[in-house]
């Protein structure tokens, strides 16, 4: 019976249905066939939307859009660019650089692969650089935006479990820093062996003068951070002073924002929100299901009766992750599968927010693999060439993606000792 | 990419959720000035920024529906092009449309029981906020019949 559940739902998945409906009319496939009340539909929906943790999702995802309409992107990539362009393969350290800046504007990966890839892909095409290449540096490290915090996937890990969103922001830190040198170093080396070009080293007071245009944008990460470590406000409270700020930034200091632009970006975001909460609202109805049948016990205690070495245990999940990361959308895969993995990560003492770090990195990681890597799409889309091409070019980064995932998995202090400094 | 709309209704709805966007904004505002510069804090913020994000969604899901917005995997649906694809894509306008109907007869029933009962802080009826539900439903099945209406007007146009 509550096998129905899942057929239904690849079945939908695969036959191009919205990731959110397939969980919606899965659901209630199911509850046709059982005795369970269709007033649960609407019930769950609610339900799953009416948190005020989840507000900070609208509020996050306004401010990237409204940093972006006042001109952000380029000046973050030319503050990169002034600072690492003159080693080589430049341009491609700037674009990883600009994606730990810009992850900590925005939470999400995508919207990172839209901006910094529309200026960046063909910037460094001109300069020669290989488009497969160019496409694949790009694609990766936009992977940064949701482990940097702000990160839409971290603020949902929490409302699922109650955790703390200042606490898994600041576990986000550590690896994403990890994960930028890594990037960094790969596109170093592979632009040694390549040849790449490098620019002339700009003089110091460019330098400056490009500090000073990026640091707003790295003032609004720092003022997120630090009024949710401090206690000044609550992770709700600091996006909506993200966007506040967003909008003062952007009209009164880079004055590229107009007023006129407001409604128009308010109401993209709003949409976009919109359809992110019908899928966490229809998630929530799955995710109740899978309760009532204790589905997630019957996982568990087979995970379990399998082995309860945690060294294993944390790889078959992982591999687990890679593989449903790799079809499925981060958000959806962690509402669905998040409360499910915790109970088993908590049998064998691994610390819940590290278990968060464990999974968001997985699923972001499914990101740029193979068939469904959104971040693939849109920088295959940008630089008109092949999915088969960017895969094939990203493979060194991905195996570094892959060695900082497993530092996170197995060294827990990778993500716990940061939040262990301001926490407890 | 954007499907066909509804002209008139278009419209209210987008002012309708940007206003939404724009009360929960100044509601959260209000709430962390209040604590560090006022006396006395609203104990009624959370609830009102909450009630006007419920509403946003619910009124934004039907126009994400015209804009295409909700992420569905395209790899095997791509595969396919003139009959069959119109065939797919029917059938999964036709999907959400049923969802949606039943979310809709079943948000009545349940709009009776919470009709019981008053918000915490706000005194408002909870069925007053609940009716989102119904609103999402109404509103994603229209989009989803405007655009099954596009799909069969494009299928039928001789090439």
């Amino acid at each position: 019976m509550t096998i129905l559940l899942f057929v239904v739902f690849l079945l939908l998945l695969l036959l191009g249905f919205p990731i959110a409906f397939a969980l919606g009319l899965s659901s209630f496939v199911f509850i046709l066939f059982s005795d369970l009340p269709l007033i649960v539909i609407p019930q769950k929906m609610y339900a799953g939307i009416d948190v005020f943790v989840l507000l900070a999702i609208p509020g996050f995802i306004l401010a990237g859009n409204l940093m972006n309409a006042s001109g952000i992107t380029n000046r973050i990539i030319n503050f990169c660019n002034a600072i690492l362009g003159h080693i080589r393969g430049g341009l491609g350290l700037a674009n990883v650089g600009a994606s730990m800046l810009f992850g900590g504007i925005s939470g999400t990966a995508i919207a990172d692969t839209a901006s910094i890839g529309s200026v960046m892909i063909p910037a460094m095409k001109k300069e020669g650089y290989d488009t497969d290449f160019s496409c694949a540096v790009t694609a990766t490290s936009s992977t940064l935006g949701p482990i940097i915090p702000p990160s839409l996937p971290m603020i949902i890990a929490a409302t699922l479990t109650g955790l703390s969103v200042g606490k898994l922001f600041i576990a986000g830190i550590i690896p994403g820093l990890l994960l930028g040198v890594g990037l960094m170093l790969t596109t170093y080396v592979i632009s040694v062996k390549r040849k790449y070009p490098k620019s002339k080293r700009m003089p110091f007071w460019l330098m400056a003068k490009s500090f000073y245009q990026a640091f707003w944008a790295i003032m609004m990460t720092l003022i997120i951070l630090f009024g949710i470590i401090g206690g000044v406000f609550t992770p709700t409270e600091a996006s909506i002073v993200a966007v506040i700020y967003a909008m003062v930034i952007g009209l009164l200091v880079y004055r590229e924002l107009k007023l006129v632009m407001i409604p128009k970006i308010i109401l993209q975001s709003a949409k976009m929100t919109a359809s992110l909460m019908v899928l966490v609202g229809f998630a929530n109805l799955f995710a109740w299901i899978m309760t009532v049948e204790e589905i997630p016990q019957l996982i568990a205690e087979n995970l379990l009766d399998f082995t309860q070495n945690k060294f294993l245990l944390l790889f078959l999940i992982n591999l687990l992750l890679i593989f449903v990361g790799a079809f499925m959308e981060t958000i959806a895969a962690l509402l669905i599968l998040f409360p499910v993995l915790l109970g088993v990560a908590l049998h064998v003492g691994v610390d819940p927010v590290q278990f968060a770090m464990i999974m968001v990195m997985n699923l972001v990681i499914g990101l740029t693999t193979p068939p469904v890597g959104v971040c693939l799409f849109v920088a295959s889309s940008i630089g008109q060439i092949s999915l088969e091409r960017i895969s094939k070019a990203g493979l060194p980064f991905l195996l570094i993606s892959l060695l900082v995932l497993l530092l996170v998995t197995y060294i827990p202090e990778v993500s716990l000792w940061l939040p262990g400094l301001f926490y407890d | 990419m954007k499907g066909p709309g509804l002209g008139f209704l278009d419209k209210i709805l987008e002012w309708a959720v940007t206003l939404s966007f724009m009360v929960m904004i100044i509601v959260v505002m209000i709430q962390i000035i209040a604590r560090y510069a006022l006396p006395w804090s609203p104990h009624w913020t959370e609830e009102l920024a909450r009630f006007c994000f419920i509403y946003m969604v619910s009124l934004g899901a039907g126009l994400a529906i015209k804009d295409r917005a909700y992420v569905n995997v395209t790899t095997f649906l791509n595969k396919f092009t003139g009959k069959t694809r119109f065939y797919l894509d029917s059938s999964i306008l036709i999907g959400i449309l049923v969802l949606m109907l039943f979310m809709l007869i079943y948000s009545i029933p349940l709009l009776k029981i919470v009709s019981l009962q008053n918000s915490a802080a706000l005194q408002i009826n909870m069925a007053l906020i609940y009716c989102s539900m119904t609103g999402m439903s109404l509103f994603v099945m229209l989009y989803s019949l405007v655009q099954l209406k596009a799909n069969f007007k494009k299928f039928n146009q001789p090439l």
